[in-house]
């Protein structure tokens, strides 16, 4: 990705003065698609917009094909990420391959960019320990989280294993959403890693709801961003509605904590356009079309899409054919998970321990038993 | 080997659900993710993909029918060999297939005790190595109640032991730990005051009577009815309004209604009148959160209509109706109930209602008590305009007059009667002279 001259965001700055200087969230496209940050936006190739758009054509295509297979009852828990393509895809884009991630469960997407595949994706739903094996392949990535939260406090220990080791070039990353941080694993987590200052780079995808839980009474706090003041970290919030802004800051941040400076908090605003999850949420419960329309009219695909057309680097055709591409592959993936073989009481204990404790090991043994019957 | 589609768990905890309707039919070629069947489940719809390609072969569940879920909707001939499949699709369905034959050879004698034990109440033998399913806090309560829990017969989802189960429990009619023969019946003074036992219904002359099972939509009203009346004190009051100037109103402005192909009724007139009623006395438009112990306000105006439709009732909505014409609510009413008739409503336009009206004077009858539409806490029961003699307060003379019908149900725990009276001598007011409702409404 091009210059690396000028960082957008200052953390330095906020952590010395612990204000937040960015009136605005930080945005180089709005959502009429036009271009409101020229310079910035101009760091940005051909290729790279090309790459980051079909990123959440992949994203979007993934979420509707996934809740066609929860509605046909092939997979277990599912939690949509519809409208959030540009938050994950975003910071997914600024990863690299050493990082260390912690997703919650809405961040699928996030972990199969990071090496695992679709059908590892589609095990985990189905509760199948096969889903993991990514990491013999040297992914360095943890189970999507199911515990509001608890994340946080792993990836902290992850971050400061890194500065132990003395590990170059490498961070961790834990997602969570505007809920989870009300939790005490949410500030246990911040403050560890800020109190050794690990190479630690905390997400907020600041979604608007907690289930049914409005973002603002879940905290008084005005940005979620600014949850870090507290433990020393500084934080930022980004239009997560803008991923060229989101891929940006999540670099910023990532460079920031590579140096040695200690831990960030990103707060992106982006906006859950479905369901919580596949297990019968029904929003039209708890919120309006109102609320929804003004969001929806910022779908992040809308705006870049609209800046590649403009540039004429991007069509319809080449969308719907990219659409089918992917969908293809979705279903075989889906075709491969379910031909991974039945899961067993005893693998599933095999894989809770490196080397079983004694309990679990007279488990193993009791149900292997069963299972030969 | 055809695929058969079974219905999926949709919705955590969902039991079962009512096929809507089918979008296919047997002979129709099908593509992957094609839309097949809708699925009512707790008053929303959901639309199934198909999970193959294929022909559809036969459909198994018929429009109004109740399926469980696991049970075969549809089957769709996908071309896959019948033995060896190469589709993996097919391969987890396969390996269990083996014990099912069995099951589906008799569903009847199987299902049966199942679903006899829970509804009929008869309790099991207290048993301590039982696995019992039930959540921590109900543990509890049932350690506390001194109920030993694998005794008590489970009606929650999945065979769960819930608290209203510990609740209608009744240790007097369990039968001893040693296979005995069940005590007849409970006894009444053994009974919770909360609730009370599930009573099987019985017959003396059964050869007489038939038996149908209740459509999900009536469980869901005669739960929802029930818990309405559970929750809340309900009074009515009754009252009648003479509704000639309103009747001359409507009949001029109904043939200007119909240019615009709108059918103008009396409704949208109460609809106006309720949110007048509404500004002036706020506890109408509210909800009781028995939680928090909190009244809510609602600065909105949400005006619920009952509609009934060959399927139940269903209660949808006029948003904002404060901020909408006569016309304009006319014409949402129409759509509102042929969206109810085509099974169309969202969940969004039945929820977060203000008040609701009951209207029967279409049909006829004169007052009635209406329950409670939950969580609102008044509900508005109109009848039909009868001609009546009428002492004209203007000159104490007697006339015909045309006497429209109106009964108030409301909460007693917010509302008081005298209030409530109030609130219908405005009602009455706003409806006697339309010209008030247009300075009020």
């Amino acid at each position: 990705m091009a210059a690396n001259s000028k960082h957008v965001v200052d953390f330095g700055h906020i952590k010395s003065t612990m204000s937040d200087p960015y009136k605005k969230p930080v945005q180089l496209i709005d959502e009429n698609g036009k271009i409101v940050n020229k310079e910035l936006f101009d760091r940005f190739s051909d290729d790279d917009l090309v790459n980051l758009m079909e990123k959440m054509v992949w994203e979007r295509a993934l979420h509707e094909q996934t809740m066609n297979f929860s509605r046909q009852g092939r997979l277990g828990f599912y939690a949509p990420t519809y409208g959030e393509e540009a938050s994950e895809m975003g910071i997914a884009h600024a990863m690299k391959k050493q990082d260390y991630l912690f997703p919650a469960y809405r961040d699928l997407p996030q972990l199969i960019q990071h090496g695992a595949t679709v059908k590892e994706g589609y095990l985990w739903s189905k509760g199948h320990y096969q889903c993991y094996d990514y990491v013999r392949r040297g992914v360095r990535a943890w189970i999507p989280q199911i515990i509001i939260g608890a994340q946080y406090v792993q990836m902290a220990g992850a971050a400061l294993g890194i500065k132990k080791n003395g590990e170059k070039d490498t961070v961790a990353y834990a997602f969570t959403g505007d809920g989870g941080t009300s939790q005490g694993d949410f500030y246990e987590g911040i403050n560890f890693a800020s109190s050794f200052q690990a190479p630690a780079v905390f997400f907020v995808q600041n979604n608007g709801w907690a289930i049914s839980v409005p973002r603002k009474t879940q905290t008084a706090a005005e940005t979620l961003a600014q949850k870090g003041v507290a433990s020393g970290v500084p934080g930022v919030q980004v239009d997560g509605m803008d991923i060229l802004a989101t891929y940006l800051v999540a670099k910023d941040a990532r460079d920031f904590a590579v140096a040695g400076n200690g831990p960030v908090l990103v707060e992106t605003l982006t906006y859950r356009f479905g369901a919580h999850s596949s297990a019968g949420d029904d929003p039209s419960r708890y919120r309006t079309k109102e609320e929804e329309k003004p969001w929806f009219d910022k779908d992040p695909l809308i705006r870049l899409r609209k800046v590649l057309t403009d540039k004429k680097l991007w069509d319809q055709d080449k969308e719907d054919k990219l659409v089918a591409q992917y969908k293809d592959e979705f279903k075989q993936a889906m075709k491969d998970a379910e031909a991974a073989p039945k899961q067993k009481v005893s693998d599933f204990l095999k894989h809770t321990f490196e080397v079983p404790t004694p309990d679990v090991a007279a488990d193993i043994e009791k149900f292997q038993a069963k299972e030969s019957k | 080997m055809a695929y058969e589609f079974k219905l999926p768990e949709l919705g955590e905890g969902m039991a079962e659900g009512e096929v809507a309707s089918w979008l296919v039919k047997p002979g129709d070629k099908i593509k992957e993710d094609d839309p097949v069947v809708e699925i009512q489940n707790d008053k929303s719809v959901q639309e199934l993909p198909s999970p193959v390609a294929g022909t559809v072969k036969s459909i198994e569940k018929q429009e109004g029918e109740t399926a469980e879920v696991g049970d075969v909707l549809v089957v769709i001939d996908d071309g896959s060999p019948d033995t060896g499949g190469t589709a993996p699709a097919a391969a987890p369905a396969k390996e269990e297939a083996a014990p099912e034959p069995a099951k589906e050879a008799a569903p009847a004698p199987a299902a049966a005790p199942v679903a006899a034990a829970p509804t009929g109440g008869t309790p099991a033998a207290a048993n301590p190595d039982k696995l019992v399913k039930a959540m921590p806090s109900v543990r509890q309560y049932a350690r506390d109640e001194g109920v030993d829990i694998t005794a008590v017969p489970a009606t929650g989802n999945h065979g769960q032991v819930t608290k209203a189960d510990v609740d209608n429990f009744n240790p007097a009619a369990a039968p001893a730990a040693t296979p005995a023969a069940p005590a007849a019946g409970p006894a009444p003074a053994a009974a919770k005051a909360t609730g009370g036992p599930i009573k099987p219904y019985k017959s003396s002359q059964p050869e007489l009577e038939t038996r149908e099972p209740m459509s999900m939509m009536r469980k869901i009203i005669a739960k929802s009815m029930r818990s309405s009346k559970d929750i809340a004190p309900h009074v009515t009051s009754f009252d009648d309004v003479e509704v000639t100037a309103l009747m001359a109103n409507r009949k001029r402005y109904k043939e200007i209604a119909k240019d615009r192909d709108i059918h103008l009724t009396f409704l949208p007139y109460i609809v106006k009148a309720l949110v007048a009623v509404m500004k002036q006395y706020p506890e109408f438009n509210a909800s009781i959160d028995d939680s928090t112990q909190e009244i809510v306000y609602k600065h909105y105006y949400n005006i619920g209509i009952a509609t009934n439709t060959d399927d139940g009732l269903y209660v949808p909505n006029i948003k904002n109706a404060d901020a909408k014409g006569m016309f304009e609510i006319a014409k949402e009413i129409t759509e509102n109930t042929q969206a109810a008739y085509d099974n169309k409503l969202s969940a969004d336009k039945m929820s977060g209602g203000s008040i609701t009206i009951s209207n029967v004077g279409s049909i006829g009858g004169g007052w009635f008590t209406p329950v409670i539409n939950q969580p609102e806490v008044a509900i508005l029961g109109v009848g039909k305009i009868a001609k009546e003699p009428y002492v004209d307060p203007e000159d104490g003379e007697i006339k015909v007059g045309n006497m429209l019908k109106l009964s108030l149900s409301y909460d007693h725990r917010l509302i008081d009667g005298a209030l409530a009276q109030n609130a219908l001598n405005l009602m009455n007011k706003l409806l006697h002279d339309p010209d008030m409702l247009l300075m009020e409404g």
